[in-house]
């Protein structure tokens, strides 16, 4: 090895070398420290962010058919529909906790600088929502390569059931023959199961740098003065989220008896991830991976409740959503009755519903809000300045929003696994 | 009934290669003699194009991750950095050659703009940018990539799928050990399976040879004896001194031997000859570089789909004989500045637009921008560049055809530094 290359391996042995754990940390660390002292112009080493998010992404839909096929082929239809049924009264009971928690939070504030808006420029912004029953079809697919080239999560995940219910028939199957090709069918699967497992791993190694990059631009394109006067709300939402946290998945874990300690010793991976990315989906390849090989939970349960909960369960966003509409009608002055309150509830539930699948919701679903509560949405400045809040403060919300929806995915799979006796705690600590 | 059987033995029983060069020299021929007209016979040549483009992602992408599965990552790399550097240090060569061809010829300098009240709309999109074209090699979703047919994205989900398959293939654990070879040996027999449908295809080539070739002649031969032949004889002659003095002498360099590499690569070059498309021509190229010249599976998948993206050596000739061609005809005189400044920005744009679908035009106007032409704002220079458009696929032809030669030298060049030519197939 001539010098040339041993002064180009030297660094990139000892980056290798060094735990994921401290790499990471460093990554945010610097990450938050060289975006300040910077500041805008460290837009230019977004592109490492890019890589990081888009590797992670390339998995997301080979992971969820792979590993839903394989997992769910082993699953009497019996047991996949208590999973089913579990999962999503988990993630409905959850986001209807969030909901009340945002309003409550949401009325200690009552702030009536309205100063503030008129620093504000409206911007304008036209917001179709789709309909409930549209949302409902669309998780058939027309075709099913159609869906898997455009990416519609909701039905690669029902086809791949389909296909893994349809391979449950011939496991155990009489006949020699059958079973025979139902068990290479399986190990095809498991193989490439196998090769995305390393490539994840490969794409960890990396995340240190593409977290520094993600951090760097957020904290260098987002300056501290323009987040000041929205202080009081931040603060406010964060501590919704501590709450939320707290009241719901750490009191679930512990009413079934899963120590939080080691959850978080197990988990805390997907969970920064998410927390840098602020993407649930994209996280997801790391989430399946940890329960996988950190968490001892079935493929069956996993499989499903994963990708389920990417999809539908927004926790962070319902408590956002709620503060920040509360917020905007505290401003401009405006008294919600109770009656009001009942439907600001519902919007909220039913927007987080509608928004299936959308990405970037939190910006949709505010003006589905604010429109169902009868305000006035074709005032153009209402919208503009309900919009240039989310706009300003999304970033450093939806950081912990997205956090707290991947946090909330892995608790209730956590404890739907444990429930039914799917979980395999041997190497818990 | 018994008539048609006799057609049909005698029709498979004469060797293919023969049969192509048949339908290629009949077909030019018929082209002339008949003209415009010929264009009824345009499908017979587009079944020939549709089935080769049907087959090229399944193609690449199989081949490709059982070639990147069978040897090891770091070997890869080192095909990788030498495949492109071959790409970019032919690339310069081939823009040196254009341009001292075109000055010789003096394309341009003798025809005037006759119809000033003819206007042709040249629509340009703007070129991406240069760390767009590098993130875009990672598919955000392999499934879009497959449908979309980005061959780059293909590739780089192709690689990092078949390392990983190979790491998986020597693991620890028995159980995942067994499952990878399963995979492995399916991709394996998926790609056997192309490979017999590029050999069927073959057997339609010569129809769908012909039929390309007359509808070219027919409608574009006539312009090309009229106003053009002197471009049209500069841009061959450049792409066939580029042939002889850089992929020829890479070979001898490289102690190939360069008839033995025609006579091999005859049936992809007449492929991309007549096809235009080098994607379109990657499955002949591929199953030519497997069966005739014997060269291991994890090179040529590799460095022939980047080839076809990113190898533009054909496209480069072309662009600096039209800059040229069209600098002459608004009377633009070019000073060495000018001719240095069209070299670094043809490489550096033909790095640029890698992967993107008609790259040529763009890399045009970016060529003309450089040297202070705008194809937008002056219409003499969409004139001149309506001109050239209309002999178009006469000279898309050669290019083509340059191109795919230069990816199966650069192939069999790298091929023969790693030692990866399997002698018995090559002497055959």
């Amino acid at each position: 090895m001539n010098k040339f290359t041993k002064l180009f391996m030297y660094p990139l042995d000892l980056y290798l070398r060094t735990s994921l754990v401290l790499r990471l940390a460093l990554g945010f660390v610097l990450g938050i420290a060289i975006g300040l002292m910077v500041g805008e112009d460290i837009v230019a080493i977004s592109f490492l962010g890019n890589i990081f998010i888009r590797l992670l992404n390339m998995l997301v839909v080979p992971i969820i058919i792979l590993s839903l096929i394989t997992g769910i082929s082993h699953l009497n239809i019996r047991t996949l529909e208590t999973i089913g049924i579990k999962i999503i009264f988990y993630f409905m009971l959850t986001s209807v906790i969030a909901i009340i928690i945002g309003l409550l939070f949401g009325n200690i504030l009552t702030l009536t600088d309205s100063a503030i808006f008129e620093s504000i420029q409206a911007e304008e912004l036209i917001i179709k929502s789709p309909s409930m029953i549209d949302i409902l079809l669309d998780i058939i697919p027309l075709n099913p390569f159609e869906a898997l080239n455009s990416g519609n999560i909701l039905a690669i995940m029902f086809f791949s059931i389909l296909i893994g219910i349809g391979l449950s028939y011939f496991n155990e199957n009489d006949d020699k023959g059958v079973q025979q090709y139902f068990t290479l069918f399986i190990k095809f699967f498991d193989g490439c199961n196998a090769v995305f497992y390393k490539i994840i791993i490969w794409i960890l190694e990396y995340a240190p740098i593409g977290i520094f990059s993600i951090v760097a631009v957020n904290f260098g394109t987002y300056s501290i003065k323009s987040l000041s006067p929205f202080f009081v709300l931040i603060v406010l939402v964060y501590d919704a989220y501590i709450v939320h946290i707290i009241c719901v998945y750490f009191a679930s874990l512990f009413i079934f008896k899963i120590r939080i300690a080691s959850f978080i010793a197990k988990a805390w991976l997907p969970i920064f991830t998410a927390f840098t990315t602020r993407t649930s989906l994209g996280t997801l390849p790391i989430s399946i991976e940890t329960a996988e090989k950190n968490m001892g939970i079935s493929k069956g349960v996993y499989s499903f409740a994963l990708p389920m909960g990417a999809m539908i369960n927004k926790d962070g966003v319902a408590i956002y959503l709620a503060i920040c509409t509360l917020f905007i009608c505290n401003s401009l002055g405006i008294d919600l009755s109770l009656q009001q309150y009942v439907t600001l509830f519902l919007a909220v539930f039913l927007s987080s519903i509608a928004t299936i699948g959308l990405p970037n919701t939190g910006i949709i679903m505010i003006v589905m809000v604010l429109n169902s509560l009868g305000l006035d949405v074709a005032e153009e400045t209402t919208i503009g300045i309900a919009y240039s809040i989310i706009v300003i403060v999304d970033v450093i919300l939806d950081m912990p929003s997205t956090c707290l929806n991947v946090t909330g995915d892995l608790v209730g799979t956590t404890i739907v696994a444990k429930s039914m006796g799917e979980l395999d705690q041997s190497d818990w600590v | 009934m018994g008539k048609f059987r006799w057609l049909f033995s005698w029709y498979f029983k004469i060797d293919v290669l023969k049969r192509i060069l048949l339908g290629l020299f009949l077909g030019a021929i018929i082209g002339v003699v008949i003209g415009p007209e010929i264009v009824v016979i345009k499908p017979l040549g587009d079944i020939f194009l549709r089935l080769l483009k049907m087959i090229v992602v399944p193609v690449v992408m199989f081949t490709l991750i059982v070639g990147a599965s069978s040897i090891s990552p770091s070997k890869m790399g080192k095909i990788g950095i030498k495949i492109i550097v071959y790409y970019l240090f032919t690339s310069l060569f081939a823009v040196v050659i254009g341009l001292i061809v075109s000055s010789l010829f003096g394309v341009g300098r003798n025809l005037g703009i006759d119809n000033p009240n003819h206007n042709p709309v040249v629509t340009v999109t703007e070129g991406p940018s240069f760390s767009d074209t590098f993130l875009n090699i990672i598919p955000t979703n392999p499934f879009e990539a497959l449908s979309s047919g980005n061959i780059l994205q293909i590739i780089f989900f192709a690689i990092l799928f078949g390392i990983g398959l190979s790491v998986v293939r020597h693991s620890d654990d028995k159980k995942i050990r067994e499952a990878a070879d399963i995979v492995f040996n399916i991709f394996e027999l998926c790609s056997e399976v192309f490979f017999k449908i590029v050999y069927w295809i073959l057997e339609y080539a010569p129809i769908g040879v012909f039929a390309l070739i007359a509808v070219v002649f027919g409608t574009q031969g006539v312009k090309v004896l009229n106003s053009m032949l002197s471009v049209t004889a500069a841009i061959y002659i450049a792409f066939l001194a580029h042939t002889i003095l850089v992929y020829f002498g890479l070979l001898s360099l490289f102690k190939v031997n360069v008839s033995a590499f025609i006579k091999k690569s005859k049936e992809a070059i007449i492929t991309a000859f007549v096809t235009r498309s080098s994607s379109g021509t990657l499955p002949v190229s591929m199953d030519v570089s497997e069966k005739e010249m014997g060269i291991s599976k994890s090179i040529y998948s590799f460095t022939l789909p980047v080839g076809a993206t990113i190898n533009m050596d054909g496209t480069i000739i072309y662009l600096g004989v039209c800059a040229l061609f069209i600098a002459n005809m608004v009377g633009l005189d070019l000073t060495y500045v000018h001719y240095f400044t069209i070299i670094v920005v043809s490489v550096l744009a033909s790095i640029g637009t890698a992967g993107v679908p008609s790259a040529g035009l763009i890399m045009l106007v970016m060529v003309l921008n450089s040297i202070g032409l705008d194809i937008n704002a002056d219409i003499s220079v969409s004139l001149a560049y309506a001109m050239i458009l209309g002999i178009d696929a006469i000279l898309d032809m050669g290019r083509t055809c340059l191109n795919v030669t230069g990816d199966l030298t650069g192939t069999v060049i790298v091929a023969a530094s790693e030692d990866e030519i399997n002698k018995d197939i090559w002497e055959q």
